[in-house]
């Protein structure tokens, strides 16, 4: 073949790879021996539930979330073969991408050993194909299997719409049972969804896929890197590789990036200073401490505030809101003692501290702060 | 929305103001060459050194006292006296910048540029200020401000307790330039997410603006800019940073890449007006992250390094350094008692006066290294070019500008790994939450890099056998 022609020989060789790389990395050549064929176990209507919860309409199976962050579905019967699922597979799974769903049991690894705790994180999508870890496929013993959802509150605001849970079925079933396309597929298109952790990390959970997809074009861009060294053909052709190789990439994220869109415009539409629902409630104790303290004609920047507490959430989105006052997080309580006497000084107590407000629980104390405002979120006291 | 945008382009319409006018200013006191560039890289450059002009009068009027008023006023007249200086070069001077005709490959790299960052915001607007830094950190800071005014004084906790006078702050160790470029915005707007996701975008805009205006003047095609810009916007964690704005990471990496534009810049033309910029941009570093003075201390060695020393005196300094190192690590390291504390620097720990300690202990941290390159799919494919780009650092002759961002790229990487190896930061590594940002600071560097590897593939077929 002539020098001009290297290039279609570059892509006919870097073409052959594309696809062997492909087979070998995504276990479409199973070098492992296929297990004994199981018939797949569906435990759909096998979970124990508190009776109202669970309904079915339509080929749907719903879950009612209504008033709770945190549902256990333990399997009603487990048989003895547990560890020879590789799979499970939740259908026509609809969530508004606003829980978290995880599958947990507890295990032994020899007969004689120790029970161990399982939890592994199933894929938000709708088609939740999981495959167990090791862990549970060389399991001696399984026991206490359960599914367990739980919203996310990091997601901005629970609205209506996460109060159900749907799915056509819930099955454990084996690798010869599914195809390896819906699996990869299955991993790569769930959502990642933007929350607190985004800024330090894309993506924490679920990495088996985005792995394989990563050495997969890595390894051909290698590849392609020495046909270039040994045919050269133009540079072009290989720049073209390159960008090739990151549509693929760009792809993924590009779906993902999609997904955000319509899940961020639906969760935080009107929600603009608010983090998330506990955020609104914390901003509207702001408010109603600072109308408590501007009754009583405080300058807010020569009030000094303490919030008692430790350094989470609640208490910084709190402080956050009332930074026009000269407020602070303090964690010990006689610090708190030692300077509420000072004119302008208040201590804002959040559950469960607040019980210290009780008039009988402040008899042990040295001094007796007055209490200016109660209510069974939070107190104030002077 | 359209408030929002408004006053986001109000804002940075104030900094290139700002940036241009004092440029302006400085060159014509001095005397010296006003140094004509074309009107995006004008722009950009007039909105990085704006920022850097900025941080710098308001650390400055910190000292003076706790008036916002007066701080405001101060602000206003100097935007005035900018914008004064700059009309009267463009109407009765010689003009501020190269008046080229527009090119049509211009037209469309702005366009994807815009179009990009749109989707950016239809992802991010209606997300509240999620990053947790900004409001615990940054932002807070400049609400502080904005109530007890600039000046006022920022104390630990037991001093809080103690004392009436002082706010509670407890990362006021911190340097104060993000929060003081955030200060101004909470007189419009009290959730100022809008705003700064506004301008995080125009800034990211303007950086990848400039790298493309680089990589033509080196005549990279127009294919290979656009694959640039692809790359930049769809970089997941780059991205993150820019639908979660407000974090300091990303401002630092872009002053990081701004040096090496620079210093690129200075060695085609060896201007003293672009020689006041770099200096500049190398001071922006300490005042937006701690870190920041590594990367200078980087950078002053890395350019010291390559611009004054020849082949044999880099050998022997580099001989000297590894005697002296191989000694300390074999007597044990540096003790002394002084009357401010002891001073040691030894393998084992470094204590600097009690201020600063730092103590020695390997942890292995491969497994979140790797995991933060590739697994998580923070970057993308972006890694897998490393290997690629070490062989066209030591097989290729680069210019003296290019060795130095070789040394800067290369040292820091060996910074960031002994960081993590060799020190307690390990937690953090381990906990994901600050490698990624720490690598995040050299991206955009890194890419840069990556860009003029492929543009010198492209530019010699020749160079595949050289490899």
């Amino acid at each position: 073949m002539s020098l001009k022609h290297h290039h279609i020989l570059y892509w006919i060789i870097s073409g052959c790879f594309f696809l062997l790389t492909a087979l070998l990395i995504f276990n479409y050549i199973d070098i492992k021996p296929p297990k004994n064929s199981l018939e797949p176990l569906d435990v759909t209507t096998s979970i124990k539930v508190t009776p109202g919860r669970y309904y079915q309409t339509s080929g749907l199976y719903h879950l009612d979330m209504t008033g709770t962050s945190h549902i256990r579905l333990p399997l009603k019967n487990i048989p003895d073969n547990m560890a020879s699922y590789s799979l499970l597979i939740i259908d026509q799974f609809a969530s508004n991408q606003a829980v978290n769903l995880y599958l947990t049991a507890e295990l032994q690894n020899r007969q004689d050993s120790d029970v161990v705790p399982f939890k592994q994180k199933l894929i938000n999508h709708q088609q939740s194909i999981n495959e167990l870890n090791d862990e549970w496929q060389s399991a001696v013993t399984i026991s206490e299997v359960a599914l367990v959802i739980e919203s996310e509150i990091a997601l901005g605001f629970g609205n209506e719409f996460d109060s159900q849970v749907s799915w056509q079925s819930i099955q454990f079933s084996n690798n010869d049972q599914i195809s390896q396309t819906a699996k990869i597929f299955s991993e790569l298109l769930a959502f990642v969804p933007l929350g607190f952790s985004s800024i330090n990390i894309h993506n924490g959970e679920a990495m088996a896929t985005y792995k394989s997809v990563l050495i997969w074009l890595g390894s051909l861009l290698l590849i392609a890197f020495i046909i270039y060294l040994v045919l050269k053909p133009p540079a072009i052709h290989l720049l073209a590789s390159i960008a090739l190789a990151w549509l693929v990439t760009g792809l993924i994220y590009g779906h993902n990036f999609a997904q955000q869109i319509t899940f961020n415009q639906q969760r935080y539409a009107g929600h603009t200073q608010y983090l998330n629902r506990i955020d609104q409630g914390l901003g509207d104790m702001a408010k109603r401490i600072d109308e408590t303290l501007a009754a009583q004609s405080n300058n807010p920047a020569n009030t000094k505030i303490l919030i008692m507490g430790g350094e989470n959430f609640n208490n910084k989105r709190l402080k956050y809101h009332l930074l026009q006052y000269n407020v602070g997080i303090i964690g010990r309580y006689e610090d708190m003692l030692k300077i509420i006497e000072q004119p302008n000084v208040y201590a804002v107590l959040l559950t469960p501290f607040n019980d210290m407000c009780q008039p009988e629980n402040q008899t042990a104390a040295p001094v007796a702060p007055n209490i200016v405002l109660k209510t069974t979120q939070f107190c104030i006291l002077q | 929305m359209i408030m929002t945008a408004l006053l986001t382009f109000g804002y940075i319409f104030y900094f290139i103001c700002l940036g241009v006018g004092t440029r302006l200013a400085i060159l014509k006191l001095m005397g010296l060459d006003t140094n004509k560039r074309r009107l995006s890289n004008l722009l950009a450059h007039g909105l990085f050194v704006g920022l850097f002009v900025h941080v710098l009068l308001l650390n400055v009027l910190q000292l003076i006292g706790n008036h916002n008023v007066l701080v405001l006023a101060v602000m206003i007249l100097i935007f005035l006296s900018c914008l004064t200086i700059i009309l009267y070069t463009v109407i009765l001077g010689d003009g501020i910048h190269n008046s080229t005709h527009t090119s049509q490959q211009q037209v469309i790299t702005i366009t994807v540029i815009v179009i990009a960052s749109l989707l950016i915001v239809w992802n991010s607007f209606h997300v509240p200020n999620l990053a947790w830094d900004t409001w615990t950190v940054w932002l807070a800071r400049a609400k502080q401000w904005y109530h007890h005014g600039l000046g006022v004084t920022f104390v630990q906790p037991q001093t809080w307790l103690e004392s009436n006078t002082g706010l509670l702050n407890l990362s006021s160790h911190y340097p104060d330039g993000l929060s003081l470029i955030f200060y101004p915005m909470l007189f419009f707007s009290d959730t100022v997410k809008p705003i700064l996701l506004g301008m995080y975008l125009v800034i990211y805009g303007f950086l990848v603006l400039l790298m493309c205006n680089r990589l033509e003047k080196i005549n990279a095609p127009l294919y290979l800019r656009m694959f640039l810009l692809v790359v930049m916007y769809t970089t997941p964690l780059m991205v993150n940073h820019l639908l979660l704005p407000g974090y300091a990471d990303l401002i630092l990496a872009v002053y990081i890449l701004l040096i090496m534009l620079g210093l690129l810049d200075y060695n085609d033309q060896p201007k003293p007006a672009l020689r006041l910029v770099i200096i500049g941009y190398a001071l922006m570093l300490p005042l937006l992250k701690i870190e920041g003075w590594v990367w200078l201390i980087v950078f002053m060695f890395s350019h010291s390094f390559i611009m004054w020393f020849n082949v044999k005196q880099r050998l022997l300094i580099l001989a000297l350094m590894v005697i002296t190192f191989v000694l300390w690590y074999l007597v044990g390291g540096l003790t002394l008692i002084t009357p401010f504390g002891p001073l040691v620097i030894s393998p084992i720990e470094i204590n600097l006066f009690n201020k600063a300690y730092l103590s020695f202990a390997f942890s292995n941290v491969t497994d979140a290294v790797l995991n933060g390159l590739f697994w998580q799919y923070n970057w993308s494919l972006l890694w897998f070019g490393l290997p690629f780009l070490w062989l066209y650092m030591i097989h290729q002759k680069h210019n003296k500008a290019q060795q130095v961002s070789h040394l800067f790229f290369v040292l820091a990487l060996a910074v960031i790994l002994t960081l993590f190896y060799l020190t307690p930061a390990a937690k953090y590594a381990q906990d994901n939450t600050a490698i990624n940002r720490i690598f995040l600071q050299l991206m955009p560097c890194y890419i840069f890099l990556l860009f003029s590897m492929l543009t010198a593939i492209i530019q010699q077929p020749a160079s595949a056998k050289n490899l």
